[in-house]
């Protein structure tokens, strides 16, 4: 775990990629959906062979952080034939918008079904030091601001309060067709979110964007974590 | 640096006084301290101004030295050159506290303002003595007649009134005279204004936690651009029993530009700040008027404000924009019980009235102040009305008898501790003389603070407006 953030910060990179993103998040229990990079196209078929398909196809590169902008983001690829076309259009698209773009290869990770999409983040204030974010992901979370906040670490009950606190906590409670989710579940992540910055506080910032919760199962499907420029312990 | 509470108590509560180097013709903090119950000194050294502050009947030194005594506040004016030198023959001299009102620091971006502020942090930091400022209006105590501005009222209440004590702290200066004279106006008791500027050394969180145990303070107010310890201010907040106002100035980008210039100290966020100010039980206002109203309400707050809401007024429009204002804060105007409408129809006159609630009861009330008893009598006994009476207490009944006026403020009164229910009052400061005559000699300003001040005399609230009403009962509604 301090390995990762280490060999981010030796090497002065402070926006970690979602591979990283994912390893450090998954280590303090909370649910990510499995990942894994694909260096080659070899590679990439043979993890698409033991995923289960479709699959979502995602670049990963330090010098390309707006990746759906560009065409770095497929979803739905459903054959390997399909893995290998998109492998090679990815390569090409990324190629294209910055030729000097290092690829560390491609995210591989299975389709989750539909559900509602959740986002737990944390930012760190000037003043009051990281303070986690909750709300509805997708349109809710960019044109209404349906979030709130609470100061970390959370207590179980701030992990509790915090859902009903937005505007549109009736559909977390599975309002007008949207699925029932695990309540109990949800809360334990946002809590293991805040023990993992309370931890560590080389941490900036954290974004889980989006958690698709149905109600089969949550899942963290994207990941991103900022270290701050000079660590505080 | 850790604060000396126990020196802190001293200089907030000081015996003896030192002005240094104060100047004319002003001499603001010497003028300011005329009545102070205690002993005031002035240090001088410029033959220019000694004979001023002789004039004023305060007595010069030349030394700090010289004075007899323990020394509990100092107050410095001196410029910010000799900032230093002052602090160092403080700390020699064993002063208990020092205020710095001396401005030109870190806020310049100067490098001599840096500078000094550097070899003054160093000499202080050496010592235990709590220092406020610099940059700062300093210590308002209004048992004491501490003042730090002459406006700052210290005339007593009326002692019949619940007195519940604000003490506000304050960031600005400007501020910490207002909210001190402003809430008086409003009848509120202000025990202690502190401005402490860039507070280098006691900082807001010191003085919250200060103001959490002292027996003065009931109410809390804080005028804040930002703080430096986040998380301990807003544990200090959940800590304290009592309610804790934040007026944060800067809530945006443009006004967070404003708070850079104006002190050294960062934006935040207002958004996390507005919520976890919240959280932690603190009520969050954005105005000196909000501030005010939030303190008035918590002043007379004898009983719980509650959701489910009384409304009466003398008018048709009236009743209606009651209603509007109070249902947009999230209020609930229910219907009454049968019974209560049963009661009301045998005396209420419905032609150009009504009483469903909200009350258009003008016509009822009139000139009859049995019938607001009976009208008081059928909302008290009512199971749905469990919040509090919202009555707009129009100026033409004042101006049709002042006696009357009174008669019903009393019925209001005796109301509020039958069934105890507050009572708030609304004296709509635009229209509270379109009723009168043209040839009646009084201004609209006047009744209202007439008015205003018989209502505040019986312990009722008033605002001026609904919406102003509104606003702050959402605000307290929680606490």
């Amino acid at each position: 775990m301090q390995k990762i953030i280490n060999a981010a910060l030796k090497e002065k990179r402070y926006l970690l990629n979602e591979i990283e993103s994912k390893n450090l998040v998954k280590s303090y229990k909370i649910p990510v959906v499995t990942t894994k990079l694909a260096t080659n196209l070899k590679e990439a078929r043979d993890i698409a062979s033991k995923l289960k398909f479709p699959l979502v196809m995602k670049i990963v590169s330090n010098d390309i952080s707006h990746k759906s902008d560009i065409g770095g983001v497929v979803l739905g690829v459903s054959s390997l034939r399909e893995v290998d076309s998109n492998y090679k259009s990815m390569m090409r698209a990324v190629k294209k918008a910055n030729k000097h773009a290092v690829i560390q290869g491609v995210a591989m990770q299975p389709m989750v079904d539909d559900g509602i999409e959740l986002v737990v983040g944390v930012t760190t204030d000037q003043q009051f030091g990281p303070v986690l974010m909750f709300g509805l992901g997708g349109v809710f979370v960019e044109f209404m601001k349906d979030v709130s906040f609470k100061l970390i670490p959370l207590r179980k009950v701030d992990a509790k309060n915090i859902l009903s606190e937005i505007k549109s906590k009736e559909i977390l409670l599975g309002a007008r067709g949207f699925p029932k989710i695990d309540l109990i579940k949800l809360q334990e992540l946002i809590l293991n979110v805040s023990n993992f910055v309370q931890d560590n506080p080389e941490i900036e910032e954290v974004d889980l964007n989006p958690v698709i919760a149905n109600s089969k199962e949550m899942l963290a499907v994207d990941a991103r974590i900022v270290l701050k420029h000079q660590a505080t312990k | 640096m850790k604060i000396n509470f126990k020196k802190l108590n001293r200089m907030l509560n000081p015996k003896t006084v030192v002005v240094v180097g104060e100047k004319g013709p002003n001499y603001q903090f010497l003028s300011s301290q005329l009545d102070f119950k205690g002993n005031l000194y002035s240090v001088q050294i410029d033959k220019k101004e000694i004979p001023g502050i002789k004039k004023l009947g305060v007595k010069n030194f030349t030394s700090l030295d010289d004075i007899p005594g323990q020394i509990d506040l100092l107050i410095v004016a001196v410029p910010r050159q000799i900032a230093p030198f002052i602090a160092k023959q403080a700390i020699k001299r064993n002063v208990r506290g020092i205020h710095f009102f001396t401005a030109g620091f870190e806020e310049t971006k100067e490098k001599i303002g840096v500078d000094l502020q550097n070899q003054l942090t160093d000499i202080i930091n050496q010592s235990d003595i709590p220092v406020i400022g610099p940059n700062c209006m300093g210590i308002y105590n209004k048992s004491l007649s501490l003042r730090f501005h002459p406006a700052q009222n210290t005339a007593e209440n009326k002692p019949n009134l619940r007195k519940q004590n604000l003490s506000f702290l304050s960031q600005s200066g400007t501020h910490g005279v207002n909210v001190t004279v402003g809430a008086q106006r409003n009848g509120i008791n202000v025990a202690r204004a502190i401005s402490f500027g860039n507070a280098l050394f006691v900082n807001e969180c010191d003085l919250l936690e200060y103001l959490i145990t002292d027996k003065q303070t009931d109410i809390i107010a804080f005028y804040l651009e930002g703080v430096k310890d986040g998380s301990r201010f807003i544990n200090l907040i959940k800590k304290s029993n009592k309610p804790v106002l934040v007026w944060k100035g800067g809530r945006n980008n443009a006004g967070a530009r404003a708070v850079a210039s104006h002190t050294a100290s960062m934006a935040s966020n207002y958004v996390i700040w507005k919520k976890l100010v919240e959280d932690s039980g603190g009520i969050n206002v954005t105005s000196l008027d909000e501030l005010t109203n939030v303190a008035m309400l918590l002043n007379y707050k004898k009983y719980k404000i509650g959701n489910s809401l009384a409304l009466i007024t003398m008018t048709g429009g009236q009743s209606v924009a009651i209603t509007d204002a109070f249902e947009d804060q999230g209020f609930v105007i229910p219907q009454l019980t049968k019974q209560s409408y049963k009661k009301l129809s045998e005396f209420f006159n419905v032609i150009g009235g009504s009483y469903r609630n909200p009350f258009d009861a003008g016509s009822t009330i009139g000139n009859d102040v049995n019938n607001l008893h009976k009208i008081l009598r059928i909302i008290g006994k009512d199971k749905n009305i469990t919040g509090s009476l919202v009555i707009d207490m129009n100026t033409r009944i004042y101006r049709d008898s002042k006696k009357q006026y009174i008669q019903f403020l009393e019925a209001l009164n005796q109301f509020k501790n039958t069934y105890k229910m507050p009572v708030i009052i609304v004296v709509h400061s635009l229209t509270s003389t379109i009723m009168m005559t043209d040839n009646e000699n009084v201004t609209r300003e006047a009744i209202s603070r007439e008015v205003t001040q018989l209502a505040i005399d019986r312990g009722l609230p008033v605002f001026n407006s609904f919406n102003d009403a509104a606003k702050a009962m959402k605000l307290v509604l929680p606490h």
